[in-house]
């Protein structure tokens, strides 16, 4: 189980988290659903190390060794971070220790990228670079994976295949538990396990939504039962951000601002 | 009135920037062909024809002289070259990295760079002697300010989120550098590296004219004291065909190698 505590996290002087907790069970798929500049992509960075500035706690389930934790966690960015000066197969290979390169064949195969392995991301689809993306986050065989809204900007039946393939994933590695981003309401409930709808100043679990977890269960039907319900929710929390998280952009700018590089150890 | 109708026959397909690889060459050989014909109407003995000038490049390559100096000289321009682009990727990349570190080098950095050559080599002839030692140091304190000046700025230009992609999959330093910061500061080290050469060996000749009894410089001081201009253009043409050697051995086929991947058809 992973736990994260948060006692207090500022960014440009506004307390965004205060008390706020977050648990995520082995196998399940979490989603974090809200308006921009809530600090979603923020909590994301915390779990992921990017960002160590804050007051709490970051934990596996008890008792685990941190440095037994070493690349247990993957990310899958917004935007496919690929390095465009290596090939597909390259970029796999810069996440996993030379020993563990057999992994890549049989993944690019899986992933249906068997025939891109040699290409340069930038003869890639924005489609194909976020299933090498995806890709990269498995090859290192995690036990956490992180996606800031991974499927956003895609054309709808790209996007709908990328979910299918992550259901299959899910399937196959039923121990790895997903955090999962998005601003989608109806591809929320498609995947999630479990929702949570954050808002407010400082930000804070507003609504929880669990569902069946069979993704069987979540026909038309289903989905027309509950995405008017959980829209409604989200319309009521991004309307009271309206009027009284003015500062979320300023926010979402800090988060973005760019620090300087520091060639630190892994 | 009627609009012209537009000729779809006019419509071409964009060129190639495929250029023919003899075209090159070419255009050294226009330049020799202009000499030729200046020459033949100038006084030879201001501008010989630049067969004369082969002539004495090969009578010197025969007594042995060439290689004599030829190899003084290349040998103070690579422990220089390689000294300079050492210390000048140091200490850009800290500065780029290191925003209280930059404040506190910048003005210094600003002075190095304005400080005349000339300026440098005299003063640590005077304070070293004339030796090998100050000879190399004066032209390595001359060029580093501009490889630090360009690789500050390639620090600087580092994607920061290749950053945090190498902190979340906890690569090691080393491969770090080596995959993920050398391909982004790869154009940067070309332009250092390639103005580098192109500066050092003239500073080296001027150090080697002020206070070295071997070496390209010292040869051009005395064709100079004798007016010998086919001695000097020998020389010169000499040490421009082996640095012209350098970019079509090294630095092209690095640079075109570096670069692969930003070609779109690139499998």
């Amino acid at each position: 189980m992973i736990q994260l505590r948060i006692d207090r996290k500022q960014y440009a002087g506004q307390t965004l988290f205060e008390n706020f907790e977050l648990q995520l069970q082995p196998g399940e798929l979490l989603c974090l659903l809200g308006p921009s500049g809530c600090g979603k992509t923020t909590l994301l960075n915390l779990i992921a190390g990017i960002d160590k500035r804050f007051d709490g706690q970051l934990g596996w389930s008890a008792g685990s060794d941190p440095a037994a934790q070493a690349k247990t966690i993957s990310y899958m960015f917004q935007q496919p971070r690929l390095l465009p000066w290596r090939t597909v197969s390259q970029n796999l290979a810069l996440v996993i220790e030379p020993d563990q390169h057999y992994r890549i064949a049989p993944l690019l195969a899986q992933m249906g990228l068997a025939e891109r392995a040699d290409s340069y991301p930038n003869s890639l689809s924005l489609g194909m670079a976020r299933r090498v993306a995806l890709a990269r986050c498995l090859i290192v065989e995690p036990e956490l994976i992180l996606m800031d809204e991974p499927f956003v900007s895609l054309d709808p039946p790209t996007a709908q295949e990328m979910r299918q393939q992550l259901q299959q994933i899910r399937q196959l590695r039923p121990q790895t538990s997903i955090l999962f981003v998005t601003h989608d309401v109806r591809e929320a409930l498609t995947l999630a396990d479990r929702i949570l709808l954050l808002g407010g100043t400082p930000t804070q679990v507003l609504h929880r939504w669990c569902g069946p977890l069979e993704p069987s269960q979540r026909d038309a039907a289903f989905l027309a039962e509950q995405e008017p319900r959980l829209l409604d929710h989200y319309r009521l929390v991004a309307t009271e951000g309206d009027d009284t998280n003015r500062s979320g952009q300023d926010r979402r700018s800090a988060e973005n601002r760019a620090e300087p590089w520091r060639i630190a150890s892994g | 009135m009627s609009q012209p109708v537009p000729s779809f026959s006019s419509v071409s397909a964009p060129k190639s920037d495929r250029l023919n690889p003899s075209l090159p060459p070419l255009v050294l050989l226009g330049l020799l062909l202009c000499w030729q014909a200046l020459a033949m109407a100038l006084d030879q003995r201001l501008l010989p024809t630049p067969e004369r000038v082969l002539v004495t490049l090969w009578q010197q390559g025969q007594s042995g002289e060439l290689m004599l100096h030829l190899g003084a000289t290349l040998a103070r321009v690579g422990v220089s070259f390689s000294l300079a682009m050492l210390l000048g990727v140091l200490i850009g990349m800290a500065m780029g990295l290191n925003p209280r570190l930059n404040r506190l080098l910048d003005p210094l950095l600003v002075t190095m760079l304005n400080l005349p050559a000339l300026v440098v080599i005299i003063l640590l002839y005077i304070w070293l002697g004339m030796s090998e030692l100050a000879a190399v140091l004066a032209v390595v304190i001359n060029k580093v300010p501009n490889v630090a000046v360009t690789l500050r700025e390639g620090a600087r230009c580092l994607d920061p989120h290749f950053r945090e992609l190498v902190q979340v999959y906890r690569i090691g330093r080393y491969r770090q550098l080596r995959e993920v910061v050398l391909p982004q500061l790869a154009p940067y080290l070309l332009i250092a590296a390639r103005s580098g050469l192109a500066l050092i060996w003239k500073i080296v000749l001027v150090v080697e004219l002020l206070g070295r009894s071997n070496g390209v410089g010292f040869q051009l001081h005395l064709a100079f004291q004798m007016f010998d201009v086919p001695m000097i253009l020998a020389y010169s043409m000499a040490f421009i065909l082996i640095v012209q050697g350098i970019e079509w051995s090294l630095l092209q086929p690095w640079e075109r190698r570096q670069q692969r991947w930003r070609q779109p058809e690139a499998q």
